[in-house]
């Protein structure tokens, strides 16, 4: 059985003085795995993401993760517009692994190669880059971190469909070649279809159904779960 | 012509002129304090530019000298109140809570005094003189410059790559002043020039009322003062300085319109 290096159990989160948030997530995610966490806008994927990050102090329940990187939704507001592309990625290294500054130039030029980006791209700022340059560069830091874990909210929503092709296919790269965990977020059904093993669907906050991609997809228990599959037509 | 010169090619070039004016003023070999019987109140003339005050020194000279101590004391009082400001600003901006609501009802009380008053009770308790102004006027422009940025930095607070920077573990501090300050420059800069005007004008308040830089010293404000009672005869006294005054206003205020120098900087650059 494959070691688990992110686990939730009975995480529950509210915003002050709103009943809104998560309630009761009970989800795991393997190493080497790509888990799917699919569900309409606003049933709470992304307050989930930002609870499993640390961005949001969850009220009450378990919450073991290994080291984890973050891709956010919006890219373009994720990256700091008045910094350079390698001001970017240093400020990764210098707080990340400190002793590692000196040979950042090479670590640097290995992630380009490895999320398929050019040199060039270093001396610009994120408004000069395109969205699937921008995305990349997200990628990129998240991994300049070396986590076990990558937690990609709605990494394409923003991205047109040919972008989001290359972004998910470098996405399976990563996850085969480093045997990197991904918890995928997305209201894109197809999307998380196409990439994922394994699926917990959120309605309202809680998960109302999981199981294995066929599964969910051939034989899918829930009837929000089926009314949401019905959506995009993608049932048998 | 790129937009950066197009926008403040004007107000450098006044600012500029004003600089070397000052500097100018190191070689004027007129003494600035030397008192001559022989030139009491004599008009504009050749070797008097600007004509001699009521002891007979020269005005030009103890112009140059004016304006160069008030742009010194508006700097120095300009960098306390950004310092303390920005600081205060960035912390209530940034964490909110009890903090900001102990140091923003600080803030709103003193906001609530005028700036010159608030100088007044400064220079009162601690004395008049130049360091006492520079003081008072740096407190002074502390509440104006800590609700600018605290409204700021409460604005960047919720966007994603300030928790990004939080995510890859930066020390608050960095975060607020190198990953969130430069994201405020336009505001932070504009914010410097009209507080810089302000001190310019509150410094020459003050030295009017007596309580600001002491004789023989000269600013801005005492040139002012000392031509009250010369309005009639020799309006020179007056009408010299003032005008150098506006013109050095003026070109601040033309540097701090428009576009921040860092956006505009960059666009030049990237051109």
């Amino acid at each position: 059985m494959s070691n688990i290096v992110c686990e939730l159990k009975n995480v529950q989160f509210t915003y002050p003085k709103s009943d809104k948030g998560v309630k009761d997530i009970n989800i795991y995610v393997n190493e080497g795995s790509i888990v799917g966490l699919l569900g309409e806008s606003g049933c709470g994927k992304s307050t989930l993401a930002k609870c499993i990050a640390g961005l949001l102090k969850v009220d009450s329940g378990e919450l073991n993760c290994q080291k984890l990187g973050y891709i956010f939704q919006d890219n373009y507001a994720a990256l700091n517009p008045k910094k350079t592309v390698e001001w970017l990625f240093k400020e990764v290294i210098r707080y990340n692994d400190k002793e590692a500054l000196p040979k950042a130039d090479l670590i640097i030029k290995e992630m380009l190669d490895e999320v398929e980006l050019d040199e060039t791209v270093l001396n610009h700022r994120p408004n000069e880059l395109s969205g699937g340059q921008r995305q990349r560069v997200g990628i990129a830091m998240a991994l300049l971190s070396n986590p076990k874990i990558l937690i990609a909210d709605e990494p394409v929503s923003a991205l047109d469909v040919t972008v989001q092709k290359q972004v998910i296919k470098l996405l399976q790269k990563l996850n085969k070649e480093k045997n990197l965990a991904i918890l995928f977020i997305s209201h894109d059904i197809k999307v998380v279809r196409d990439l994922c093993g394994y699926i917990y669907i959120l309605k309202d906050g809680k998960i109302v159904e999981e199981g294995d991609t066929e599964k969910i997809f051939d034989r899918p228990e829930e009837e929000y779960t089926r009314n949401l599959l019905d959506s995009s037509f993608l049932t048998k | 012509m790129n937009k950066f010169l197009k926008q403040k090619k004007v107000g450098l070039i006044i600012v500029g002129v004003m600089i070397l004016f000052v500097i100018l003023g190191l070689v004027n070999p007129y003494p600035f304090d030397k008192m001559n019987n022989e030139l009491i109140l004599k008009g504009p003339s050749f070797a008097h530019l600007f004509g001699c005050d009521e002891f007979g020194r020269d005005l030009l000279k103890r112009t140059q000298m004016g304006m160069g101590i008030s742009v010194l004391i508006s700097f120095f009082s300009v960098a306390i109140g950004t310092i303390v400001g920005t600081t205060i600003g960035a912390l209530c901006g940034y964490f909110s809570g009890i903090l900001d609501d102990i140091l923003m009802s600080i803030i709103d009380v003193l906001f609530a005094i005028p700036s010159i008053l608030l100088a007044l009770v400064f220079v009162t308790l601690f004395g008049s003189g130049t360091v006492q102004v520079i003081m008072a006027l740096g407190i002074a422009i502390v509440p104006s410059f800590a609700k600018m940025m605290r409204a700021e930095f409460r604005k960047q607070r919720e966007l994603e790559y300030v928790k990004m920077a939080k995510l890859i573990g930066v020390p608050t501090i960095r975060i607020l002043f190198v990953h969130i300050l430069p994201n405020v420059l336009e505001t932070f800069v504009n914010c410097i020039f009209i507080a810089f005007n302000n001190c310019i004008l509150a410094e020459a308040g003050l030295s009017f009322l007596g309580v600001g830089v002491q004789p023989p010293v000269a600013s801005l404000g005492t040139l002012l003062s000392d031509a009250g009672g010369y309005l009639k005869s020799s309006a020179y006294l007056a009408i010299l300085p003032g005008i150098s005054m506006i013109i050095l206003l003026f070109g601040i205020g033309l540097l701090s319109s428009g576009e921040s120098f860092h956006n505009a900087y960059s666009k030049r650059f990237k051109n």
